[in-house]
Protein backbone atom coordinates (compact mmCIF):
# COMPACT_ATOMS: atom_id res chain seq x y z
CA UNK A 1 0.00 0.00 0.00
CA UNK A 2 1.78 3.33 -0.89
CA UNK A 3 1.10 6.77 1.04
CA UNK A 4 -1.31 7.85 -0.95
CA UNK A 5 -3.62 5.13 -0.70
CA UNK A 6 -2.78 5.33 3.54
CA UNK A 7 -3.91 9.00 3.73
CA UNK A 8 -7.13 8.05 2.04
CA UNK A 9 -7.33 5.25 4.48
CA UNK A 10 -6.83 7.39 7.12
CA UNK A 11 -9.71 9.65 6.84
CA UNK A 12 -11.90 6.55 8.64
CA UNK A 13 -8.62 3.85 9.75
CA UNK A 14 -7.26 5.00 12.92
CA UNK A 15 -4.25 2.18 12.45
CA UNK A 16 -3.85 4.18 8.82
CA UNK A 17 -3.40 7.04 11.15
CA UNK A 18 -0.88 5.51 13.67
CA UNK A 19 1.43 4.87 10.64
CA UNK A 20 1.23 8.19 9.28
CA UNK A 21 1.66 10.36 13.27
CA UNK A 22 4.36 7.60 13.64
CA UNK A 23 6.35 8.51 10.56
CA UNK A 24 5.89 12.27 10.33
CA UNK A 25 5.42 13.22 14.15
CA UNK A 26 9.15 13.49 15.17
CA UNK A 27 10.20 15.79 11.74
CA UNK A 28 7.33 17.80 12.23
CA UNK A 29 8.65 17.91 15.91
CA UNK A 30 11.76 18.69 15.48
CA UNK A 31 11.27 21.67 13.05
CA UNK A 32 8.81 23.15 15.73
CA UNK A 33 11.03 22.99 18.12
CA UNK A 34 13.79 24.73 16.30
CA UNK A 35 11.74 27.16 15.28
CA UNK A 36 10.28 28.02 18.89
CA UNK A 37 12.85 26.50 21.14
CA UNK A 38 10.38 25.87 23.68
CA UNK A 39 8.75 22.98 24.76
CA UNK A 40 5.59 23.57 25.78
CA UNK A 41 5.12 26.24 22.78
CA UNK A 42 6.32 23.49 20.58
CA UNK A 43 3.86 20.80 22.28
CA UNK A 44 1.15 23.34 21.82
CA UNK A 45 1.98 23.95 18.04
CA UNK A 46 2.60 20.60 17.20
CA UNK A 47 -1.01 19.32 19.10
CA UNK A 48 -2.30 22.09 17.04
CA UNK A 49 -0.72 20.79 14.10
CA UNK A 50 -1.55 17.03 14.07
CA UNK A 51 -5.37 18.49 15.20
CA UNK A 52 -5.74 20.47 12.03
CA UNK A 53 -3.87 17.89 9.65
CA UNK A 54 -6.02 15.11 10.86
CA UNK A 55 -9.65 16.53 10.78
CA UNK A 56 -8.73 17.88 7.72
CA UNK A 57 -7.12 15.27 6.14
CA UNK A 58 -10.40 15.06 3.52
CA UNK A 59 -8.92 18.71 1.95
CA UNK A 60 -5.37 16.85 1.44
CA UNK A 61 -5.24 16.53 -2.58
CA UNK A 62 -2.38 14.57 -3.67
CA UNK A 63 -1.11 16.40 -6.21
CA UNK A 64 2.97 15.37 -6.80
CA UNK A 65 3.74 17.19 -3.14
CA UNK A 66 4.58 14.97 -0.44
CA UNK A 67 2.46 14.46 2.47
CA UNK A 68 5.40 15.87 5.07
CA UNK A 69 5.56 18.99 2.64
CA UNK A 70 1.57 19.55 3.31
CA UNK A 71 2.27 18.96 7.40
CA UNK A 72 5.61 21.26 6.87
CA UNK A 73 3.41 24.03 5.50
CA UNK A 74 0.64 24.03 8.59
CA UNK A 75 3.11 23.60 10.83
CA UNK A 76 4.90 26.95 9.34
CA UNK A 77 1.16 28.56 9.60
CA UNK A 78 0.59 27.42 12.89
CA UNK A 79 3.54 29.15 14.23
CA UNK A 80 3.51 32.26 12.62
CA UNK A 81 -0.07 32.10 14.22
CA UNK A 82 1.27 31.43 17.39
CA UNK A 83 3.76 34.83 17.26
CA UNK A 84 1.05 36.98 15.60
CA UNK A 85 -0.94 35.78 18.66
CA UNK A 86 1.21 36.75 21.63
CA UNK A 87 2.10 40.04 19.38
CA UNK A 88 -1.09 41.04 20.13
CA UNK A 89 -1.15 39.72 23.80
CA UNK A 90 1.74 41.94 24.23
CA UNK A 91 0.43 44.58 22.38
CA UNK A 92 -2.94 44.55 24.68
CA UNK A 93 -1.38 44.48 27.81
CA UNK A 94 1.23 46.63 26.86
CA UNK A 95 4.47 44.57 28.14
CA UNK A 96 7.78 45.61 26.89
CA UNK A 97 9.96 42.40 26.79
CA UNK A 98 13.29 43.83 26.17
CA UNK A 99 16.16 40.81 25.74
CA UNK A 100 19.25 41.87 25.70
CA UNK A 101 22.10 41.28 23.32
CA UNK A 102 24.65 39.12 24.78
CA UNK A 103 27.88 40.39 23.82
CA UNK A 104 29.81 38.06 22.43
CA UNK A 105 32.58 38.47 24.43
CA UNK A 106 31.01 36.67 26.88
CA UNK A 107 30.12 33.42 24.60
CA UNK A 108 33.16 30.71 24.13
CA UNK A 109 33.84 29.05 20.46
CA UNK A 110 31.56 26.28 22.14
CA UNK A 111 28.73 28.31 23.03
CA UNK A 112 28.76 30.06 19.68
CA UNK A 113 28.58 26.78 17.63
CA UNK A 114 25.67 26.09 19.62
CA UNK A 115 22.03 26.20 17.88
CA UNK A 116 20.78 28.15 21.23
CA UNK A 117 23.06 30.74 20.36
CA UNK A 118 22.31 31.03 17.01
CA UNK A 119 18.39 31.48 17.80
CA UNK A 120 18.58 34.18 19.31
CA UNK A 121 19.73 35.92 16.35
CA UNK A 122 17.32 34.00 13.93
CA UNK A 123 14.61 34.96 15.53
CA UNK A 124 14.88 38.66 14.75
CA UNK A 125 14.15 37.77 11.16
CA UNK A 126 11.28 37.73 9.18
CA UNK A 127 9.14 34.27 9.44
CA UNK A 128 9.90 32.99 6.29
CA UNK A 129 13.65 33.85 6.47
CA UNK A 130 13.60 31.90 9.91
CA UNK A 131 11.78 28.98 7.93
CA UNK A 132 14.01 29.09 4.96
CA UNK A 133 16.92 28.64 6.92
CA UNK A 134 15.88 25.86 9.08
CA UNK A 135 15.01 23.80 6.63
CA UNK A 136 18.18 24.33 4.81
CA UNK A 137 21.18 24.00 7.32
CA UNK A 138 19.52 22.35 10.22
CA UNK A 139 17.04 20.03 8.78
CA UNK A 140 19.09 19.60 5.47
CA UNK A 141 17.01 19.90 2.94
CA UNK A 142 17.49 20.34 -0.26
CA UNK A 143 16.21 22.64 -2.51
CA UNK A 144 13.28 20.97 -4.39
CA UNK A 145 12.06 19.77 -1.20
CA UNK A 146 12.09 23.18 0.54
CA UNK A 147 10.24 24.40 -2.99
CA UNK A 148 7.71 21.77 -2.56
CA UNK A 149 6.77 22.77 1.14
CA UNK A 150 6.67 26.10 0.35
CA UNK A 151 5.16 25.63 -2.90
CA UNK A 152 7.43 27.39 -4.83
CA UNK A 153 10.01 27.15 -7.48
CA UNK A 154 13.51 26.45 -6.69
CA UNK A 155 14.75 29.65 -7.78
CA UNK A 156 12.22 31.91 -5.21
CA UNK A 157 13.67 29.83 -2.24
CA UNK A 158 17.53 29.93 -3.62
CA UNK A 159 16.12 34.11 -3.30
CA UNK A 160 14.94 33.91 -0.07
CA UNK A 161 17.92 32.09 1.51
CA UNK A 162 20.46 34.32 0.20
CA UNK A 163 18.88 37.00 1.33
CA UNK A 164 18.15 35.42 4.60
CA UNK A 165 21.81 34.86 4.97
CA UNK A 166 22.50 38.53 4.36
CA UNK A 167 20.20 39.66 7.32
CA UNK A 168 21.84 37.11 9.18
CA UNK A 169 25.16 37.72 8.60
CA UNK A 170 24.58 41.55 9.12
CA UNK A 171 23.15 40.60 12.52
CA UNK A 172 25.37 38.17 14.02
CA UNK A 173 28.64 39.19 15.36
CA UNK A 174 31.17 39.74 13.21
CA UNK A 175 33.68 37.90 15.55
CA UNK A 176 31.59 34.68 15.37
CA UNK A 177 31.47 34.27 11.64
CA UNK A 178 35.36 34.97 11.26
CA UNK A 179 36.12 32.56 13.94
CA UNK A 180 34.02 30.20 12.59
CA UNK A 181 35.98 30.80 9.61
CA UNK A 182 39.50 30.25 10.81
CA UNK A 183 38.39 27.25 12.43
CA UNK A 184 36.37 25.61 9.52
CA UNK A 185 39.08 26.69 7.53
CA UNK B 1 29.65 32.74 2.04
CA UNK B 2 31.32 32.64 5.74
CA UNK B 3 27.86 32.48 7.38
CA UNK B 4 27.06 29.37 5.54
CA UNK B 5 30.18 27.74 6.39
CA UNK B 6 28.82 28.83 10.47
CA UNK B 7 25.29 27.28 9.91
CA UNK B 8 26.98 24.66 8.69
CA UNK B 9 28.68 23.74 11.84
CA UNK B 10 26.06 24.61 14.24
CA UNK B 11 25.35 21.47 16.46
CA UNK B 12 21.80 20.82 15.99
CA UNK B 13 20.00 19.91 19.58
CA UNK B 14 18.47 16.41 20.02
CA UNK B 15 14.75 16.02 20.56
CA UNK B 16 12.59 13.23 22.59
CA UNK B 17 9.30 13.66 23.02
CA UNK B 18 8.59 10.57 23.68
CA UNK B 19 5.67 10.82 26.58
CA UNK B 20 4.15 14.15 24.51
CA UNK B 21 4.21 11.92 21.28
CA UNK B 22 2.16 8.76 23.26
CA UNK B 23 -0.12 12.11 24.89
CA UNK B 24 -1.09 13.31 21.84
CA UNK B 25 -1.84 10.61 19.77
CA UNK B 26 -4.08 8.97 22.55
CA UNK B 27 -5.69 12.59 22.36
CA UNK B 28 -5.56 12.78 18.48
CA UNK B 29 -7.24 9.39 18.15
CA UNK B 30 -9.95 10.41 20.92
CA UNK B 31 -10.99 13.53 19.45
CA UNK B 32 -11.03 12.75 15.55
CA UNK B 33 -11.83 8.98 15.25
CA UNK B 34 -14.06 8.17 18.41
CA UNK B 35 -15.52 11.25 18.00
CA UNK B 36 -16.36 10.29 14.80
CA UNK B 37 -16.86 6.55 15.61
CA UNK B 38 -19.70 8.09 18.30
CA UNK B 39 -21.45 10.22 15.32
CA UNK B 40 -21.46 7.62 13.04
CA UNK B 41 -22.93 4.77 15.44
CA UNK B 42 -25.61 7.51 16.91
CA UNK B 43 -26.39 8.01 13.23
CA UNK B 44 -26.86 4.18 13.00
CA UNK B 45 -29.09 3.72 15.75
CA UNK B 46 -31.47 6.65 15.12
CA UNK B 47 -32.03 5.99 11.97
CA UNK B 48 -32.66 2.19 12.48
CA UNK B 49 -35.00 2.96 15.17
CA UNK B 50 -37.20 5.50 12.37
CA UNK B 51 -37.44 2.72 10.14
CA UNK B 52 -38.92 0.60 12.52
CA UNK B 53 -40.99 3.37 13.70
CA UNK B 54 -42.18 4.40 9.78
CA UNK B 55 -42.87 0.75 9.02
CA UNK B 56 -45.33 0.43 12.36
CA UNK B 57 -46.64 3.72 11.51
CA UNK B 58 -47.40 2.33 7.73
CA UNK B 59 -48.23 -1.42 8.98
CA UNK B 60 -50.82 0.72 11.78
CA UNK B 61 -52.39 2.89 8.73
CA UNK B 62 -53.06 0.01 6.31
CA UNK B 63 -54.50 -2.56 9.85
CA UNK B 64 -55.31 -0.80 12.22
CA UNK B 65 -57.04 -3.66 14.56
CA UNK B 66 -53.45 -4.84 14.96
CA UNK B 67 -53.14 -1.91 16.86
CA UNK B 68 -56.00 -3.25 19.46
CA UNK B 69 -54.48 -6.85 18.87
CA UNK B 70 -51.42 -6.01 20.53
CA UNK B 71 -52.96 -3.26 22.98
CA UNK B 72 -54.57 -6.83 23.87
CA UNK B 73 -52.12 -9.08 24.07
CA UNK B 74 -49.28 -7.01 25.22
CA UNK B 75 -50.59 -4.78 27.84
CA UNK B 76 -54.72 -6.01 28.67
CA UNK B 77 -54.01 -9.00 30.52
CA UNK B 78 -57.38 -10.99 31.57
CA UNK B 79 -57.52 -14.08 34.15
CA UNK B 80 -59.35 -17.07 33.34
CA UNK B 81 -61.23 -18.15 36.49
CA UNK B 82 -61.46 -22.35 36.03
CA UNK B 83 -64.72 -23.39 37.95
CA UNK B 84 -63.64 -26.81 38.22
CA UNK B 85 -61.11 -26.62 40.50
CA UNK B 86 -62.93 -24.77 42.67
CA UNK B 87 -63.96 -27.19 45.96
CA UNK B 88 -67.22 -25.74 47.16
CA UNK B 89 -67.34 -27.30 50.09
CA UNK B 90 -64.61 -26.11 51.67
CA UNK B 91 -65.29 -22.57 50.20
CA UNK B 92 -68.96 -23.17 52.21
CA UNK B 93 -66.75 -23.58 55.40
CA UNK B 94 -63.77 -21.57 54.72
CA UNK B 95 -66.04 -18.60 52.74
CA UNK B 96 -68.23 -16.04 54.73
CA UNK B 97 -71.31 -16.86 53.39
CA UNK B 98 -75.26 -15.89 54.07
CA UNK B 99 -77.75 -18.81 53.61
CA UNK B 100 -81.21 -17.67 53.36
CA UNK B 101 -83.52 -20.56 53.66
CA UNK B 102 -87.02 -18.81 52.55
CA UNK B 103 -89.56 -21.03 50.17
CA UNK B 104 -90.83 -19.13 47.12
CA UNK B 105 -94.46 -19.15 48.48
CA UNK B 106 -93.65 -17.81 51.93
CA UNK B 107 -91.63 -14.92 49.90
CA UNK B 108 -94.65 -14.09 47.97
CA UNK B 109 -96.77 -14.13 51.21
CA UNK B 110 -94.14 -11.68 52.90
CA UNK B 111 -94.27 -9.28 49.63
CA UNK B 112 -90.89 -10.04 48.70
CA UNK B 113 -91.57 -11.30 45.08
CA UNK B 114 -91.19 -7.98 42.96
CA UNK B 115 -89.82 -7.60 39.19
CA UNK B 116 -87.49 -5.24 38.69
CA UNK B 117 -89.12 -3.19 36.10
CA UNK B 118 -92.45 -2.78 38.53
CA UNK B 119 -90.32 -0.88 40.41
CA UNK B 120 -89.13 -0.38 44.29
CA UNK B 121 -91.04 1.29 47.38
CA UNK B 122 -90.32 4.62 46.68
CA UNK B 123 -92.30 4.63 43.74
CA UNK B 124 -90.05 5.23 40.85
CA UNK B 125 -89.71 3.06 37.78
CA UNK B 126 -86.52 0.93 37.22
CA UNK B 127 -86.66 0.62 33.48
CA UNK B 128 -84.79 -1.86 32.13
CA UNK B 129 -82.60 0.20 28.96
CA UNK B 130 -80.97 2.53 32.02
CA UNK B 131 -78.83 -0.24 33.08
CA UNK B 132 -76.17 0.65 30.50
CA UNK B 133 -76.24 3.88 31.89
CA UNK B 134 -75.35 3.35 35.28
CA UNK B 135 -71.67 3.37 36.29
CA UNK B 136 -70.28 0.13 37.33
CA UNK B 137 -69.30 0.23 41.00
CA UNK B 138 -67.86 -3.01 41.30
CA UNK B 139 -68.56 -6.56 39.66
CA UNK B 140 -69.20 -10.14 40.99
CA UNK B 141 -69.27 -13.18 40.04
CA UNK B 142 -72.39 -15.60 40.61
CA UNK B 143 -72.30 -19.03 40.24
CA UNK B 144 -74.86 -21.48 41.02
CA UNK B 145 -73.72 -24.75 42.48
CA UNK B 146 -75.92 -27.31 44.20
CA UNK B 147 -75.10 -29.55 47.10
CA UNK B 148 -75.21 -33.22 48.18
CA UNK B 149 -78.37 -32.46 50.04
CA UNK B 150 -79.27 -31.33 46.31
CA UNK B 151 -80.17 -27.89 47.68
CA UNK B 152 -79.36 -24.79 45.55
CA UNK B 153 -76.76 -22.73 46.63
CA UNK B 154 -75.58 -19.42 45.05
CA UNK B 155 -72.35 -18.04 45.65
CA UNK B 156 -71.53 -14.10 44.98
CA UNK B 157 -67.74 -13.66 44.44
CA UNK B 158 -66.12 -10.25 44.55
CA UNK B 159 -64.12 -9.45 41.28
CA UNK B 160 -60.99 -7.17 41.44
CA UNK B 161 -60.30 -5.23 38.26
CA UNK B 162 -57.19 -5.32 37.37
CA UNK B 163 -55.92 -2.22 36.05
Amino acid sequence: MNEQEIIAKAKTDVSAFDYLYDKYFLQIYKFVMLRVRDRDIANEVVSDVFYKAMSKLHTFKWRSVPFSSWLYRIAMNEISNYYRREERKRKLVGVLIHESDEPYGSVTYEEAQSYDFLHKYIKMLPQRDQDVIVFRYMEKKSFEEISQIFGKKEGYVRVILHRALKKLEQSLPKEVIENVGRKVS
Amino acid sequence: MSVEKYLENIRVPEVHPCPFSVRLKHNLRRSIYEKRRRIELTLKVTSSLGIVVSIFTIVMIYNPSLANNLHNNLLYKTGVVKTEAIDFEQLLAEKRQTEIELPLDQGIALGMKQNVSQGFEDGQAFQVNELSELPEEKPYIIRKVRDKNNRTIYLISDVNKRN
